[in-house]
């Protein structure tokens, strides 16, 4: 059902645009035009968003300082309002926006740290694997494992970047001096129980994880892996996700 | 469920908004607190600890769930995908209660994280009617309606908010949580008295009562202006017309809404201990006069 001038419409307009004026029809109580009292919800909307930002992007924050994080959330914010009100959910595409967002490319692994960030949020509140995962391996014959699909968790996710992902994230949420590595890392998120575990992986990981979860074959996974990343060490990346299966389909 | 007999301890109708900070408070101090209540929102997830938590709390407390993203008020509709959310969550949280607000937050495809106002029209009457018979028909029960604080008055409303609700109310069944600071804040910024409205309020379907704290500041003519900020004690204006509300109304399970800059759990549990004082007082005379 419409209201014929499509008052929210202008409203929710007018909160994301502060250069555009009080909508009609918004008074104060002796019926007279009003802009401050407007601006609370202005004010109530935006403040709210940035502090769902601050929340969810941390080290993003930690990394570029308070000031620069708050202007670049306030842009994305504006050009990105929540889709859902699933607060704990809303930055999905904050790591792509901060890729092409100019102010920031001095900090090239900004928009990485920002992906794994969300990634550990959305493994923090994925579903519980049932049954869990336990020794699924056990029991397939060896001859036909190459031919086996494997489903992972919910519960787990993994990101990859051209820069020492994991070290650079690690030594700010920590907050010490933990050595960088030079190379490019993956990083894999997982919750095995009720702690979001990050850890850093092969190049190659995400890949994988990726084919697995598309439902194709472990002989295929491997295959298509070694394609794009030929020196991948692909026995160790093996070895760290399928512990994660929860039901294989021979 | 929370206790509404006869002969349910005073202390059980009190109850607090529940934020994880006071987890260990919760379940290891003797707390005298009645229930707890969540945002739906907070709880619209697949697993983990927060859900593994709240799965235990719910074994030990009754717990309202307090929608804060359903959009009543909204010109594109309910959002019929939070709204299956919603009820999945109910089938696995069992909640007492159920509350949502007279307001609006979504419009088409985005989501404004706030409880904007709306116009007392008729059009808008017969919008938020429509939606709530929607809401109470999918979940399969009543829910309670809240009040709002509002900063801004409508050129083109044509009844007063208590007419909206009463219209509401009448159509659809739906009870009513009667949000107390609301009432100040909103008389304060929209300059009627607080105490007319709760006299003419339709206290009846009050299922609920909300207190907590607000923050001042002034308008463009200087006026004051109330922002419903749940950041601070409730203040004294609001405890006295919560008195006078429990004197019409009875006893009525009460909640000390408190969701910014969250206090040491004693500065909360004090708050709780105060509006068990009301409820008691307003018992000690009651049972005096019977």
């Amino acid at each position: 059902m419409q209201s014929p001038d499509h008052f929210q419409t202008d409203f929710v307009a007018a909160i994301m645009d502060p250069a555009l004026a009080t909508p009609n029809h918004i008074v104060d109580p002796n019926g007279n035009p009003t802009d401050k009292r407007f601006n609370v919800y202005r004010n109530n909307v935006i403040s709210s968003l940035l502090e769902a930002m601050s929340q969810a992007f941390p080290i993003v924050e930690k990394l570029v300082g308070h000031e620069f994080f708050r202007e670049m959330a306030r842009i994305y914010i504006r050009n990105n309002p929540p889709s859902s009100p699933l607060m704990m959910f809303y930055g999905k595409n904050f790591p792509k926006f901060i890729e092409n967002f100019e102010p920031a490319k001095s900090v090239p692994y900004l928009s990485d740290i920002a992906r794994l960030e969300f990634a550990r949020r959305v493994t923090y509140f994925a579903g519980d694997a049932s049954p869990p995962p336990k020794a699924v391996l056990d029991g397939v014959d060896p001859e036909k494992i190459a031919e086996c699909c494997f489903v992972l968790r919910p519960a787990l996710n993994v990101i990859s970047s051209k820069f020492p992902i994991y070290d650079i994230w690690k030594r700010n949420f920590d907050d010490k001096e933990h050595p960088i590595g030079k190379s490019a890392q993956d990083a894999l998120i997982t919750r095995p129980y009720m702690e979001v575990l990050v850890q850093p992986v092969p190049v190659g990981t995400k890949t994988f994880i990726d084919l697995l979860r598309i439902g194709v074959s472990l002989g295929v996974a491997v295959e298509r892996t070694l394609e794009k990343f030929s020196t991948a060490d692909i026995s160790q990346i093996i070895g760290l996700t399928l512990p994660h299966a929860i039901s294989i389909q021979e | 469920m929370i206790n509404l007999s006869d002969n349910a301890p005073v202390h059980s109708y009190v109850g607090i908004g529940y934020k994880s900070q006071y987890l260990s408070n919760v379940l290891t101090e003797n707390t005298d607190i009645g229930w707890l209540e969540i945002h739906a929102e907070n709880y619209m997830i697949d697993g983990g600890p927060r859900k593994a938590m709240m799965l235990d709390l719910a074994e030990r407390y009754p717990i309202s769930c307090h929608g804060v993203g359903l959009s009543i008020g909204s010109e594109s509709g309910i959002n019929a995908e939070h709204l299956e959310r919603l009820r999945a969550l109910m089938d696995w949280l069992k909640p007492s209660l159920f509350s949502e607000h007279l307001a609006w937050s979504s419009h088409n495809a985005g989501y404004f994280n706030d409880l904007l106002p709306l116009p007392y029209t008729q059009d808008v009457c017969a919008r938020v009617i429509h939606h709530i018979n929607q809401i109470q028909d999918t979940l399969g029960r009543q829910m309670l309606l809240e009040n709002p604080s509002t900063y801004v008055a409508f050129d083109n409303s044509e009844m007063s908010e208590i007419d909206f609700i009463k219209q509401i109310t009448d159509a659809t069944g739906c009870g009513l949580l009667l949000d107390i600071n609301n009432v100040f804040v909103s008389a304060t910024n929209q300059n009627y008295n607080p105490y007319d409205y709760i006299n003419e309020y339709p206290l009846e379907h009050v299922g609920e009562i909300h207190l907590g704290g607000h923050d001042v500041d002034e308008d463009d003519n200087g006026a004051p202006l109330l922002i419903d900020s749940h950041n601070n004690p409730v203040e004294d204006p609001v405890w006295a017309l919560y008195e006078h509300t429990i004197a019409k109304t009875g006893i009525r399970p009460t909640l000390i809404e408190w969701d910014n800059d969250l206090p040491e759990w004693g500065v909360l549990a004090n708050e709780a201990r105060l509006a068990q004082g009301v409820l008691t007082k307003h018992k000690g005379v009651q049972d005096a006069v019977a």
